[in-house]
């Protein structure tokens, strides 16, 4: 990116061996065909602080996961901002989520990206190692990243007005 | 009318395990389970491939700990293709594996098990957490552990490429050396992890061992198991994390097997229950005596204090008088205390620094000379090391092409899997009495698990990253008539 404070970053989360949690990485294949050089593309099981080191030099970071918990059924694409994850909840036995980074990065002063959004994806528990998507999470996938395609292309024209203003 | 209490944490980081606590009609503690239905299949996913493939599929079984994943099948490796790696190559491969201890035993002792004490084990679940230590040790300890972490984790990803997806360790050697740059860049970091580890102690004594209250609770018997130990040992019995031989004492502290990895299956057998997809590692020459403790278990822990008792000492000067001061303080070696494991995590991040110091300050280090192609045909290969939280063995089969055949992993948390299960009822029939539940006691129930540093998910994140854990309470019936969420 030309200008740093108006880079942006598409980070997926998942594990291509677990079947529907790669999801996002799936869907960030997608999106590296179309966004080209305009945005960074991340694809990784990383987790916990390690993601205050991936998010620190990003202004518009859009983060692409997938989730287990609630009633929904498999595909449902949910959105969170950065205000979903104030609240710190408890203590992990093994791991700093991401509500403990945002916390931990504003605490220390770390440089947490301006517009943070999540997209979401809803899939059954996994419960063996295997490639590939289930039929449900690949019917879901094109609206999944139709809607990240929304996200991104705003944030890129945003970043095209100010570089130029 | 009998209760059941249900600790159950439902993402998928925290994987699926849960505890079970059964209240008798007293509304004390009848019976407690650990349970994990945790992710099957992987040794299946893993047959067919080829094997050179496996130190990189393997650190994806587990997002927390892919170095010690990369590093137990890159000496597998070894062994299956029948190399010895050159001299620059193991010292190469150890100061990584020190770093990564070094920032994992930091993650956990400052955000994971430190709450329970910086903060409080009775503190609101609302702030016991890693704000809480903020709020209590300041901002500027904050910015040290980040510190350490980013330099230690710099080492790795010079080496290896990024720390989730490590691409260092070859059959034979690793795929690149060190210049002298770098050399002098790392010893700056292993300076400045050995006073930090100075520091972490200091703050360990200040704030856990002045306080009687503390003190009490770790030597507390609710939290106590006289197990056996294992850990891998050097040559002089000295604790080893990358290399060695596996060495087991019994409660008494008494060596009762010493052996090279290939042996392991002439020492450890895996038990099955019903009701846990996890297994349950024992000593396969004691036989499998259920979950009990005493001289007669086939029962054996690995973890930061198991290392400890099963070892001489720490090789490193520090970190040998962090030890011998520990036990002193804890009663005589071995200590069976489980909440010391956090001492002991202490002990062993000081050995790492020093021990990264002193491999950057060989010459050897920064030699070209650090692969050996393999030339043998390939057909069995076992590889230990020492996790962050236990012993992790790899052991492969294979076709004269390397194509896998055959894959078995023993993770530390399954060596840990019935001392868990044990320490969890042992502190819930210690802790709740007379149908007294609240969100303090079952904290110091989930203590006893905490400690171990538990992996059981096999996942890699989990989004929205918070630990929802839900205790029921339900009657004989199995109808809710309480429940804690937080």
């Amino acid at each position: 990116m030309s200008c740093p404070n108006e880079s942006i970053l598409l980070l997926a989360l998942g594990n291509d061996i677990i079947g529907d949690d790669g999801v996002a990485l799936e869907a960030a294949g997608a999106l590296r065909e179309t966004f080209g050089d305009q945005l960074d593309v991340l694809e990784t099981t990383e987790a916990g602080l390690g993601l205050i080191d991936i998010l620190e030099p990003y202004n518009r970071v859009l983060l692409l996961d997938s989730i287990e918990i609630g009633d929904m059924p498999a595909g449902t694409i949910r959105e969170f901002s950065r205000e979903d994850f104030h609240k710190v909840l408890g203590q992990s036995p093994h791991y700093a989520g991401l509500p403990e980074v945002i916390a931990l990065a504003h605490k220390l002063g770390i440089n947490f990206p301006s517009e943070f959004r999540v997209l979401a994806m809803k899939i059954d528990f996994q419960e063996e190692f295997r490639q590939g998507l289930s039929y449900d999470i690949q019917q879901a996938l094109p609206d999944y990243i139709k809607q990240a395609e929304k996200i991104l292309s705003q944030w890129i024209r945003k970043s095209a007005r100010n570089i130029t203003n | 009318m009998s209760k059941r209490i249900t600790i159950d944490p439902i993402t998928r980081l925290e994987g699926h395990g849960k505890i079970e606590i059964f209240l008798d009609d007293s509304g004390d503690v009848e019976r407690a389970f650990f349970q994990v239905p945790e992710l099957r299949g992987f040794e299946t996913f893993c047959l067919g491939r080829p094997s050179e493939e496996m130190p990189r599929i393997t650190p994806r079984i587990c997002g927390v700990c892919p170095t010690a994943h990369h590093m137990a099948s890159t000496k597998t490796l070894d062994d299956l293709w029948k190399v010895e790696p050159p001299p620059a190559a193991k010292k190469l491969r150890e100061l990584v594996y020190s770093a990564f201890m070094i920032e994992d035993h930091y993650l956990h002792f400052f955000f994971l098990g430190g709450p329970d004490f910086v903060v409080g084990p009775t503190a609101p679940a609302a702030e016991r957490n890693i704000l809480g230590v903020i709020a209590k040790v300041g901002l500027e300890i904050a910015g040290k552990v980040i510190r350490v972490r980013r330099e230690c984790r710099n080492i790795i990803e010079t080496m290896a490429g990024k720390v989730i997806h490590p691409v260092f360790g070859l059959p034979g050697g690793v795929s690149r050396g060190i210049d002298e740059v770098q050399r002098q860049e790392f010893l700056k970091t292993a300076e400045f992890t050995i006073e930090f580890s100075k520091f972490a102690l200091e703050l360990f004594g200040d704030v856990v061992l002045k306080n009687p209250d503390y003190v009490d609770l770790v030597l507390n018997d609710a939290y106590a198991h006289q197990t056996n130990y294992m850990g891998l040992v050097d040559a002089d019995n000295k604790a080893n994390f990358y290399d060695g031989q596996v060495r087991v004492v019994n409660p008494s502290g008494d060596e009762i097997a010493k052996f090279a990895p290939q042996e392991y299956v002439d020492h450890i057998d895996e038990h099955v229950e019903p009701w846990s997809y996890i297994t349950f590692p024992y000593l396969k020459k004691i036989g499998w005596k259920g979950f009990v403790d005493g001289p007669d278990s086939g029962v054996v822990r690995a973890a930061p204090l198991a290392r400890c008792n099963a070892a001489d000492g720490m090789a490193t000067p520090l970190a040998q008088a962090s030890y011998e001061y520990m036990y002193e303080t804890l009663g005589g070696k071995p200590a069976h205390c489980t909440l010391a494991f956090h001492w002991a995590r202490l002990v062993e991040a000081q050995y790492s620094a020093e021990r990264m110091k002193e491999l950057l300050e060989d010459p050897e280090i920064t030699s070209d000379d650090f692969r050996n192609v393999p030339t043998e045909t390939p057909s069995e290969g076992v590889g230990i090391v020492e996790a962050p939280r236990g012993t992790l063995v790899h052991h492969y089969r294979s076709d004269e092409n390397g194509m896998l055949t055959m894959v078995n992993l023993i993770v530390a948390t399954n060596f840990n899997s019935a001392p868990i299960a044990m320490s969890v009822e042992k502190a819930a029939k210690g802790m709740i009495k007379g149908g007294e539940v609240n969100d303090g006691l079952l904290n110091m129930v989930e203590m006893a698990f905490r400690a171990y540093d538990p992996c059981i998910a096999c996942a890699t994140h989990s989004l929205p990253g918070q630990m929802p854990l839900v205790a029921r309470i339900r009657d004989s019936s199995g109808t809710v008539i309480r429940e804690i969420r937080r």
